[in-house]
């Protein structure tokens, strides 16, 4: 690679940051893992920077980094624990900050109830406004395949989210209600316990 | 047509998805759609809400000191020693 294209590759990926930590973030959930994939991915980007094409898309590119990188490490916190204490504690961070309403949080708790494919290819599409051929190409798949992901999922979250909808209104004792008040319970725990002491 | 992001269309790292947007009808038509779609806006909100975020200095300093390695290739990299390989 040229001096000039390191720049040019340089100038891209710094560009492609962003989009890499909201990216990661939608995997990890928990934003300091997230920033930590991010990071990995950012670094091995650099690291394996002539092999990338120049002209293609280097946010794909780093996209396929970060995903294989993530599930070869198996940080798969959204499926081995979305009802663990990281879980309060995001919600309770989300709680702090009035500017993160309860329909996200809500938005969050249906996402972790997806396969991770179809999950990850909803986030690519529908959150982070890739095109179908560029979620394939981070996905390593063909584009029907995401296409016919990203409309399961769609239809999938809809049903979550209505589900999530009708109980806040009834407000009934519902399973998954009492599982909700749960978590908010153990933040409110955590809030009055001093969550920082963690040990983290 | 990048406007369904206008919250943050001055920030940085949105070219790409201007052009992205401007390029092809199809995605047009999605955009369309998706602008009426409350699923959508909240999924876009989320992602958002994290790209528009500073970005923590671990990653820019990473950079500057790859820079640094290479005008300087016995540079030390404390951050990530993977890297020595490289070159």
């Amino acid at each position: 690679m040229s001096a000039a294209d390191e720049i040019t590759f340089k100038k891209e990926l710094v560009a492609a940051i962003p989009h890499l930590r909201a990216f990661a973030r939608s995997l990890c959930n928990d934003p300091t893992q997230a920033d930590d994939l991010a990071q990995e991915a950012m670094a091995k980007a650099w690291k394996a920077r002539d092999s990338f094409e120049p002209g293609t898309s280097i946010k794909a590119w780093t996209f396929m980094i970060l995903r294989n990188q993530f599930y070869s490490e198996k940080r798969r916190s959204w499926r081995t624990a979305p009802l663990d204490m990281e879980m309060a504690e995001n919600t309770l961070l989300a709680n702090d900050n009035p500017t993160v309403p309860m329909e996200l949080l809500e938005l969050r708790s249906a996402l972790a109830k997806l396969p991770d494919d179809q999950r990850e290819a909803l986030i690519l599409v529908g959150a982070g406004g890739m095109a179908y051929e560029e979620a394939a190409q981070v996905c390593q798949c063909a584009v029907g395949t995401i296409k016919s992901r990203v409309s399961r999922a769609r239809r999938a979250l809809e049903t979550l989210l209505a589900e999530a909808g009708s109980r806040q209104s009834n407000d009934h004792d519902i399973r998954a209600d009492e599982a909700f008040n749960d978590i908010l319970q153990q933040a409110q725990a955590l809030a009055a316990g001093g969550v920082r002491s963690k040990g983290e | 047509m990048g406007k369904d992001h206008s919250g943050g269309d001055s920030g940085e790292g949105r070219k790409d998805r201007a052009g992205e947007d401007a390029g092809a009808k199809p995605v047009d038509a999605r955009v369309a759609r998706r602008r009426q779609d409350p699923i959508g806006r909240r999924l876009r909100q989320m992602y958002d809400d994290v790209v528009s975020e500073d970005v923590p200095d671990d990653f820019m300093s990473f950079l500057e000191q790859a820079d640094e390695r290479k005008s300087d290739s016995q540079t030390e990299a404390p951050q990530k020693r993977a890297l020595k390989a490289e070159s």
